[in-house]
């Protein structure tokens, strides 16, 4: 519950802050939610929409009628975003491998000095994490370890695709006979 | 004559579905350190058992070896998690039992009982004495750690793989019953209905069997 004190200082406040005003800092701000875009469907993007499409092709086959194709695309779709969802959770893997950490620190040119990629944080970052260990298999882990938190938090996109991809299995399946 | 292996690798029809499955569904998840091979001889071993007979089918054979691929990554985690609290968990043990063991000491090291045998048995000895045993030891490295979580991975994986079984019984069990439908619809027509076309003109003068 917002505390009073909360509420009063909101409307001391409200109105200097009148969020970005130019085209480039509402784009920029337009962004601030993004994360690594799993909300949206796999036809949102140019490339993922033509694998959508290439699977179709196959599911439903040349000679399908546009209620088989929507119930295919349907399939193609929720395989494509279960894909998109693995990707994500493989290039958070890789990408604390190489750097150390997930979040990029702002303002920061980190990885300039980086002796063969190996160590990871700068001076600046506001989360000071010690270098991977050099041992491959504590490396390993310890890159798990950190990547942990946002792989839990993948779950439920994948747990999601395959909800999906199940029940439109099973509507093709109804309709296909 | 014998066959080159080229040409078995051509014919193989396992090698040919998983090709297919692979130009599909894109390249297989994999860290870096990870070898794709590896996950091709899991594929085919999976296509080899379910014998997958269309996209679909195709769809959830990739995905359980996808599955099977993480858990079997998981699993080696969990494993290296274990081995590396190890030490720290000796040390744990060994602080709860003797207190202050010399940590102020310069050459002091805190996995001298997982290097040391002979420390470990003077902690195995130690713990004798409350009935206890060296095993206390692994529950410590298993209790602290992320093992908690990666077991719940684990089995959230599992049972999805064990959805994806369930979804091929399914599909084939329905299968199976279009296809029985299909067949007695064919053999329970009534004989009435059933043209018998003789396949030799009887000769003439001579009365057919059949009339």
């Amino acid at each position: 519950m917002i505390s009073e004190r909360q509420t009063a200082a909101d409307r001391v406040y409200k109105g200097r802050s009148t969020g970005p005003r130019t085209a480039g800092g509402k784009k920029r701000s337009s962004r601030n939610a993004f994360r690594h875009g799993l909300s949206r469907r796999a036809t949102a993007n140019h490339f993922d929409r033509a694998r959508v499409e290439q699977l179709t092709d196959i599911l439903a086959g040349p000679d399908a009628g546009t209620v088989h194709r929507e119930l295919a695309t349907a399939v193609a779709d929720a395989q494509i975003d279960l894909s998109r969802v693995r990707a994500t959770k493989i290039s958070i893997l890789e990408r604390i491998g190489a750097v150390g950490i997930f979040d990029y620190p702002a303002n920061s040119d980190w990885g300039k000095h980086v002796p063969g990629g190996r160590v990871l944080l700068k001076d600046d970052t506001s989360e000071e994490l010690p270098p991977l260990p050099e041992d491959d298999a504590f490396r390993a882990i310890e890159v798990f370890r950190r990547a942990l938190p946002e792989l839990l938090k993948l779950d439920r996109y994948e747990r999601r695709a395959l909800s999906r991809r199940k029940f439109a299995i099973r509507a093709l399946c109804a309709f296909t006979g | 004559m014998p066959r080159s292996k080229k040409s078995v690798v051509k014919t193989n029809p396992a090698a040919t579905v998983v090709q297919q499955i692979l130009d599909l569904f894109g390249p297989p998840p994999l860290l870096s350190t990870e070898r794709r091979e590896h996950f091709e001889q899991i594929l085919t071993h999976f296509v080899t058992a379910i014998a997958p007979s269309c996209a679909i089918v195709q769809m959830w054979v990739y995905d359980i070896a996808v599955l099977v691929w993480e858990i079997m990554r998981l699993r080696r985690y969990k494993a290296m998690v274990i081995e590396k609290q190890m030490p720290w968990a000796f040390h744990q043990i060994a602080r709860e039992f003797f207190g202050d063991d010399g940590e102020s000491d310069p050459g002091f090291s805190t996995d001298k009982y997982y290097r040391d045998p002979e420390q470990r048995q003077i902690l195995a000895d130690a713990l004798a004495a409350y009935n206890l045993t060296i095993d206390v030891v692994d529950a410590e490295a298993f209790r602290s750690g992320p093992i908690e979580k990666i077991e719940s991975m684990l089995a959230s994986l599992q049972v999805r793989r064990d959805a994806i079984i369930r979804e091929i019984g399914a599909y084939r069990d329905s299968l199976a019953r279009q296809v029985k439908n299909a067949i007695d619809d064919i053999i329970e027509v009534p004989a009435e209905d059933v043209e018998i076309t003789p396949r030799l003109a009887a000769p003439a003068g001579k009365k057919s069997t059949a009339e």
